[in-house]
């Protein structure tokens, strides 16, 4: 009588012991994704404010102020400015291949 | 034996009844251990409570929250913060005047007499300060008042401050837009996080603003707007309005500064408008840049005499006309014309309508409601006719890039996408035009406005502004537009500098072309190589060739002065 048993009570037992684990599972993963969802969310403000006070910080007028004031320079003017071709010492023949010269 | 026997069924009956308390106790305790363990199992099955609805990271990140504005590159100008706001439950506070002394003392900007008057009602919820810093938050959180509370609020913020104040606009303590592309996009930002792309480049943005700002003040002026725009896409890349406010505070900036001076303010314009004359007589096909008007002697149209500045008191040549920016002669032009075309061609050129451009402030052209002869005569130099620097800028972008008159847009356009618009002169004509214009900053009145290298062409103008119905010699409007490079126009550019003052070194000139042409030009010096144009040389015999102009010989001027009538209609019809 006991042999005829024994085989659906272990398999009871054994899912019930999985059921368990799984559940288990889930439900600490569950609390570790709202865990990250908050922090996600924390972040992402974080990185909103980070943003707004790198634009602010970056204002143009700011840092045309802070260059003067350290770097001594100035804006640029046309006659920087060159093409390649202008540079001292540029050769137009630098382009084609050596050709037995 | 018996008593064995006996003996022996007590035994078994004391047996049994130990047995069976055992079975009962034995049950029991089971029960119990089954209770404990389907608890737990409950218990660390059904997991935490919170988990199901824990909060997502598109909730509090905010899907409700109001979308970022950002330049063309992506810089930011405007974007939604969490701040956290102070409130009361006042019931729940034992000592309100205490406690109202104690907030005052951390929150400085609050009377602590009115805080307890606002505290002494019998409510679940008073607002004590909205939009707290980080400090002010932890120091109210120090005092430990109970009763106290704090909750999250999104709160805009402008990191840029006054750069693009009147373009990006404000909004109230709700985020609700109030002008400006706030107010005009306002649906589409409160719909979703996605930043709104604007076209504007703050650098240029920057360099128009610093600009204008020192030449105003300079000039002791009373403020200034100027406006940058893409001629093939209608883009506005910079847009600029002064006196401007801080957006943060902005109700309680004065009226003035937060006036659109660039789209909404309309003003006459004066000579500038003399390019409208020009490309309408050449665009009719009247006559070439060659043809010779009569600009002897000032000319008289009842109460009014029409002289020109600096009079050459000769037949001038259109160039001519344009370069040494003659009133004469524009009448002239006008009046040959006709009071019809003329209007036409204005009207063509958008300055009699609302300019189509995604802002809330747009101001209406005024224009004379019938249009007489002398409207004619007036228009023809900028004089009765008052249209927003926008107007102006679109309307020259037109003339210089072919001839087409774009809608202007204060979004980035997408690479590719046609903008549209309408041809509204021939391309022939605008050829002429951008020659003539750059002649008028390589010879005439607009020399100061040359940014050299960037084949800057343009035209300047002077307005007395109208006082009480009449114009006041004394308040100018002083103001230079301009397009470059001119061989293949890219950008246009208006500057207005409003009632500035005559200086020693400028001999007492306050005129568009002492004023406002060098703040152009210094605009076009900064601008251009950071929109990756790249400089030419002005004196190569390639572009001097392509911008010649003929100018009238002393043998053509000759047989002018000597009395050569060309007949003229002087009047309409």
């Amino acid at each position: 009588m006991i042999g005829r048993h024994v085989v659906p009570w272990t398999l009871v037992i054994v899912m019930a012991v999985l059921i368990y684990a799984v559940t288990h599972a889930v439900n600490s993963r569950q609390r570790a994704l709202a865990q990250l969802n908050t922090s996600i969310a924390r972040d992402s403000e974080a990185i909103r404010v980070l943003r707004a006070e790198w634009s602010h910080l970056s204002r143009p007028d700011r840092v045309q102020g802070l260059a003067a004031r350290y770097t001594g320079m100035r804006p640029l003017d046309a006659s920087q400015l060159l093409t390649a071709g202008e540079l001292p010492g540029a050769d137009t023949d630098a382009d084609r291949p050596e050709s037995g010269s | 034996m018996r008593t064995d026997l006996e003996t022996g069924e007590r035994t078994a009956s004391a047996l049994a009844t130990g047995r069976a308390r055992l079975l009962l106790s034995g049950i029991l305790f089971a029960a119990a251990i089954v209770v404990v363990a389907g608890r737990l199992i409950g218990v660390s099955t059904s997991g935490a409570p919170e988990s199901p609805r824990a909060a997502g990271p598109e909730r509090t990140a905010g899907t409700d929250r109001r979308a970022d504005i950002t330049d063309r590159n992506g810089t930011l100008l405007a974007t939604s913060l969490t701040v956290a706001s102070a409130y009361a439950v006042p019931r729940e506070i034992r000592d309100r005047v205490g406690a109202a002394r104690k907030l005052a003392g951390v929150l400085t900007h609050l009377d602590p007499d009115r805080l307890a008057a606002q505290l002494d009602v019998d409510s679940t919820f008073v607002y004590i300060a909205r939009g707290l810093t980080p400090t002010q938050h932890s120091r109210v959180l120090q005092l430990g008042i109970p009763g106290i509370y704090f909750q999250d609020e999104v709160r805009r913020f402008y990191p840029q401050g006054r750069l693009v104040s009147h373009l990006v606009g404000f909004s109230d303590i709700d985020s609700r837009g109030l002008a400006g592309v706030e107010q005009q996009f306002d649906t589409r930002l409160a719909s979703g996080p996605r930043p709104l792309a604007l076209s504007i480049d703050i650098r240029a943005q920057h360099i128009m603003r610093q600009a204008m700002a020192s030449q105003i003040m300079h000039f002791g002026a009373l403020g200034g707007a100027g406006v940058m725009l893409d001629v093939d896409s209608g883009e506005v890349l910079a847009m600029v309005s002064l006196p401007d406010f801080e957006p943060l505070a902005a109700g309680r900036a004065p009226a003035d500064s937060r006036r659109n001076g660039a789209t909404l303010s309309t003003y006459e314009l004066g000579s500038i408008f003399k390019i409208f004359t020009t490309a309408l007589v050449l665009d009719e096909q009247l006559a070439t840049t060659a043809t010779m008007y009569d600009a002897r002697r000032p000319l008289r149209f009842g109460r009014f005499t029409i002289r020109d500045f600096h009079a050459k008191e000769r037949w001038m040549s259109v160039a001519e006309i344009l370069m040494h920016s003659s009133n004469v002669g524009s009448v002239q032009m006008a009046l040959h014309a006709g009071t019809g075309s003329q209007r036409r061609f204005l009207k063509d050129l958008g300055l009699f309508d609302l300019a189509p451009v995604e802002l809330p402030e747009r101001g209406l052209p005024q224009v004379p409601p019938v249009w007489r002869p002398i409207n004619t005569v007036t228009a023809s130099y900028g004089h009765g006719i008052a249209v927003s620097l926008l107007h102006m800028t679109r309307a020259v972008s037109a003339v210089v890039n072919g001839g087409i008159l774009r809608p202007v847009t204060v979004l980035r356009r997408p690479d590719g996408v046609d903008p549209g618009g309408e041809q509204v002169i021939s391309p022939a004509t605008s050829h002429e035009m951008r020659k003539l214009l750059r002649l008028v900053v390589e010879k005439g009145t607009g020399r100061k406005g040359n940014a050299r290298g960037f084949l800057v062409g343009g035209k300047t103008g002077t307005a007395d502004k109208p006082k009480n119905g009449r114009y006041n010699e004394r308040a100018r409007i002083a103001s230079f537009v301009a397009a470059f490079p001119m061989d293949r126009p890219r950008y246009a550019l208006a500057v207005m500098i409003d009632d500035p003052q005559g200086r020693q070194e400028t001999q007492y000139h306050a005129t568009g072309g002492w004023v406002a042409a060098p703040v152009v030009r210094d605009i076009i010096r900064g601008t251009a190589p950071i929109l990756g144009l790249d400089p030419v040389d002005e004196s190569a015999p390639e572009i001097v060739e392509a911008f010649n102009v003929e100018l009238p010989g002393p043998e053509q001027l000759e047989g002018r002065v000597r009395g050569e009538r060309v007949a003229l209609r002087t009047h309409d019809g």
